[in-house]
């Protein structure tokens, strides 16, 4: 054999060797990846199994509504690290019943002072985890009462106050009671089957057709694209044929001559149909981005996007018309129209929803503080202050009178949406004082009827204690 | 004296886990019994004749060492089980060291060698016993064994011999078609033929590990057999090519392959084995909880595929690369004696038998990082598993005998005890 095919091969394992020691480098440079820079986030991850473990020997921390009020109290017993419920039923849907639902997954790590939210000397010396104080933006007071006013029914109820995003009220009824769902398999399977789904969520996951409530946004989209103006006058028939669907008004006989104002206050759907064709399937799917209108809400909780007919092929003129006043194939949750109610009130800013207002951790040192953030703008400030306007009139001498408040001014629209399931669904949005508002109220009543006399007067009632004492 | 120094090091680590999970002391001293049944080998050894290399053993016996300890922490059974192995496995390795008279024989075996591979991988398919969904242990009655671990070394005796033949020919005698010299079919044919007959078996058993192993191996003896880099890429392309394929045909390649590129998207099914390896590479951190102090035993497979995340969890950042420098070191020792040797058959069984085992250490490690998609092999030497155990020392025979039998005259390391 040659020396010279040897001193080739010679060369090949040299070559093989280094590629190795190349390689093993870049194995040591990936593994420093994942022990120190990705590490805080893998051990705050919820599938990481140590985390649940710790849990088990932590102070658990509490979760307190905005008013200091206790809503889930952690304490150490022997039997562990327990969390006991204020009221369970009033806030069940934002609780959860275990450490895989609701708050308690979402903010599991704070409650028991793991990953990110331990005091990093106790982590090193291996002491016992202190959980947080966590407060959300939960009025305590509002929340009960909303609760209590939905009892036996379906619905929920969102309250926000519009100028920095804070949920102040998130009710979805039926609601449950937490300590019992774990009672046993059978209690959980009673809940898990109910047909009236009282674990769902409805304020985040409820997917209603909003019906008139979202004549708001079609006005407001209307008015700030020139399209109408609040003394432009109307005509209404009772009906109009568009796009070969004939849409009816709640009025048979029509209202004869009207202007915007007076369309929008007494909920014309001739009205609001022609001006949904005007704005065609662009205009609408164009503010309906700018006011957010279907995004996921983005709260430490499950949420969902909305819906809204897709507006193409032949009928798009028709499904135009049918989303101008609000029904078709659009579906929004309590959560989005609370945000929408509240774009107008923040004068055309959409806030971002907020639900945690501050972590503490278990050894005072401040973690999380909320801060308002807008999400942009929706319309311009003077056609949020037109649509203000008109919805004050609605309050006043229109469909929304029973949401009327002794000595504060309401702006409001109700709704009364058609659906395949059953009756029409209630809704009410509106918020008050209406030259600064301060608190925006949506609720849905499912299957109630109509809006103006079921919803309007449960929100004015949660309205009056959020703004009471000012 | 290194190997006293392995010991040292491994009676002090069994020690620590005795303190740290209240076992009684005596028992450690099981891990100084294999240091000493190791010591006493390299002794028969250097009996049996001079010239062999001097660091390998050591190496080895460092990195059996730590994986002793951590099995002894996570399992003391499987510990006291794998020291057996280890005494069993470091005996064949003397035996091998010693029964060779020259290790240039094999060549003769060459096809002895790739026939019986191939039907030890045929019989495990057919008379296999299954654990995990994957058969590949066959039942001898009084041990269960992996034919496919044996399979390893028989393949790379075979691919040694047949490339230190035929390798010159296929590098030089061929044509030139699309910028590349293709070899004639004849000349690949029956190294083409034993590399796709174990990986369809292994495919169809479910072992992606040892497929992808076969086949770097494969490709690494047709780069040295030929020194043309292209055979390496072309192979490289064919492996992704074939990656490809296997994850559209099969639906637990294709488990695999979501549970590497996104964990995330399903972490308590396909992603769960992933994702648990790397909470726990990540709860370790720069230093690691300490022996004893974490939770490895949340880790699936711990005592086997993912045992690395275990060094990870208990010894930190410090452990996986010291432990990651010992492998490296082994495989740079294992490349010197073939750099070394001045046989071709030698040079190309010590490169293919330290690929081979380089390889491995860096597709299980490489796993549980996620640099490629975790598939179920051993960590050479810290991995559960008897048939794994003795083969690897078999092979550290094998790599000292060519230490001895082919380094020139002028390149034999000095004597003297290691």
């Amino acid at each position: 054999m040659a020396m010279g095919n040897l001193t080739e091969l010679r060369a090949s394992v040299a070559v093989l060797c280094r590629a190795f020691l190349i390689v093993f480098a870049a194995m040591a440079l990936m593994l420093a990846y994942w022990q120190v820079v990705q590490a805080p986030m893998l051990r705050s991850s919820t599938y990481n199994p140590r985390a649940h473990e710790r849990a088990k020997t932590a102070n658990p921390g509490s979760l307190l509504a905005a008013d200091g009020e206790p809503i889930l109290q952690g304490e150490r017993t022997n039997r562990g690290a327990v969390l006991t419920y204020a009221d369970p039923v009033a806030y069940c849907h934002l609780t959860g019943y275990n450490s895989r639902t609701g708050l308690q997954k979402s903010l599991h790590h704070a409650l028991y002072g793991l990953g990110r939210y331990e005091n990093p000397v106790t982590e090193l010396l291996g002491g016992r985890p202190q959980g947080c104080k966590i407060t959300l933006t939960i009025s305590a007071r509002a929340q009960k009462l909303a609760a209590e006013l939905m009892h036996r029914k379906s619905g929920a109820v969102v309250a926000v106050d519009p100028r920095d995003g804070a949920v102040r009220v998130m009710v979805s009824a039926p609601g449950y009671d937490p300590r019992a769902v774990l009672a046993s398999a059978d209690a959980y399977r009673r809940l898990a089957q109910d047909p009236d789904a009282p674990e769902l969520n409805r304020a985040l996951l409820g997917q209603y057709a909003p019906g008139s409530v979202l004549k708001v946004f079609t006005a407001a989209a209307a008015l700030d694209a020139g399209l109408a103006s609040p003394e432009e006058e109307f005509h209404c028939d009772g009906e109009v044929g568009i796009g070969g669907t004939t849409i009816r008004c709640r009025r048979q006989s029509g209202h004869g001559e009207l202007t915007f104002a007076e369309a929008f206050a007494d909920s014309c759907n001739v009205v609001f149909g022609r001006l949904g064709a005007e704005l065609g399937p662009e205009g609408l799917a164009d503010y309906a981005e700018r006011f957010h209108l279907l995004a996921h809400p983005e709260l430490p909780l499950p949420g969902k996007d909305g819906k809204m007919a897709a507006m193409d092929g032949a009928d798009a003129e028709a499904q135009a018309a049918e989303a101008g006043f609000g029904q078709g194939a659009t579906l929004v949750s309590p959560a989005q129209i609370a945000r929408m109610a509240a774009t107008i009130a923040n004068r055309g800013e959409v806030p971002k929803l907020r639900l945690v207002q501050s972590i503490t951790r278990g050894d005072g040192a401040p973690l999380y503080r909320m801060r308002s953030e807008t999400l942009g703008r929706a319309v311009s400030a003077s056609t949020a202050e037109t649509v203000t306007e008109m919805m004050v009139q609605t309050v006043d001498t229109g469909t929304g009178r029973r949401a009327r408040l002794g000595g504060l001014q309401v702006a409001g629209k109700t709704g009364s949406a058609q659906n395949p399931a059953g009756p029409a669904h209630a809704w009410f949005v509106g918020f008050a004082p209406a030259d600064a508002p301060e608190a925006v109220v949506a609720v849905v009543i499912e299957h109630a009827g109509s809006g103006g006399e079921e919803a309007a007067p449960l929100a004015r009632r949660v309205l009056e204690v959020l703004l009471e004492g000012r | 004296m290194l190997l006293c120094v392995a010991a040292l090091i491994t009676a002090l680590g069994m020690a620590l886990v005795c303190i740290a999970m209240h076992y009684e002391l005596v028992r450690a001293t099981r891990g100084i019994a294999l240091m000493a049944v190791l010591l006493g080998c390299s002794l028969l050894m250097d009996l049996a004749g001079s010239g062999r290399d001097r660091s390998l053993l050591p190496i080895v016996a460092m990195i059996s060492g730590i994986g002793i300890v951590l099995l002894w922490r996570l399992d003391p059974l499987h510990a006291s089980k794998q020291i057996v192995w280890m005494m069993i496995g470091s005996g064949l390795m003397l035996a091998t060291y010693v029964a060779i008279v020259d290790v240039r024989d094999l060549r003769g075996l060459k096809y002895v060698s790739g026939v019986t591979a191939a039907l030890l991988l045929l019989a495990t398919m057919i008379w296999g016993y299954e654990v995990n969904g994957a058969k590949l242990w066959l039942n001898l009655g009084f041990v269960r064994v992996q034919p496919g671990e044996v399979a390893k070394i028989l393949m790379a005796v075979f691919l040694a011999a047949y490339t230190a033949q035929r390798g010159e020919i296929m590098g030089q005698v061929g044509r030139d078609r699309l910028g590349l010299r293709l070899v004639e079919l004849r000349y690949l044919g029956p190294i083409a033929v034993v590399v796709v007959f174990c990986l369809a078996i292994f495919v169809t058993q479910r072992d992606l590990g040892a497929a992808v192993l076969f086949f770097g191996l494969a490709v690494a003896m047709m780069y040295l057999g030929t020194g043309r880099r292209a055979y390496a890429l072309v192979g490289l392309a064919a492996f992704a090519g074939g990656a490809l394929l296997a994850t559209e045909m099969f639906p637990h390649v294709h488990r695999r392959m979501l549970g590497w590129l996104d964990p995330w998207s399903d972490p308590t099914n396909a992603g769960m084995q992933a994702l648990q390896g790397m909470f726990a590479l990540a709860e370790g951190g720069l230093l690691g909880t300490g022996l004893g102090q974490g939770m490895p035993l949340k880790i699936p497979e711990v005592t086997t595929d993912l045992i690395f995340g275990a060094v990870g969890e208990e010894l930190g950042l410090i452990g996986t690369c010291g432990l990651l420098i010992l492998y490296a070191m082994a495989v740079y020792t294992g490349f010197s004696i073939a750099w070394r040797s001045r046989d071709r058959f030698g040079m190309l069984l010590a490169a293919g038998l330290t690929t081979m085992f380089g390889l491995q250490a860096l597709v299980i490690v490489g796993g549980v990082i996620r640099a490629v998609p975790l598939t179920g092999i051993t960590l050479p030497f810290v991995s559960y598993g008897g048939t794994s155990v003795v083969v690897n020392y078999i092979a550290v025979g094998l790599l000292l005998a060519v230490s001895r039998d082919c380094a020139g005259p002028g390149r034999r390391a000095p004597d003297g005890h290691g």
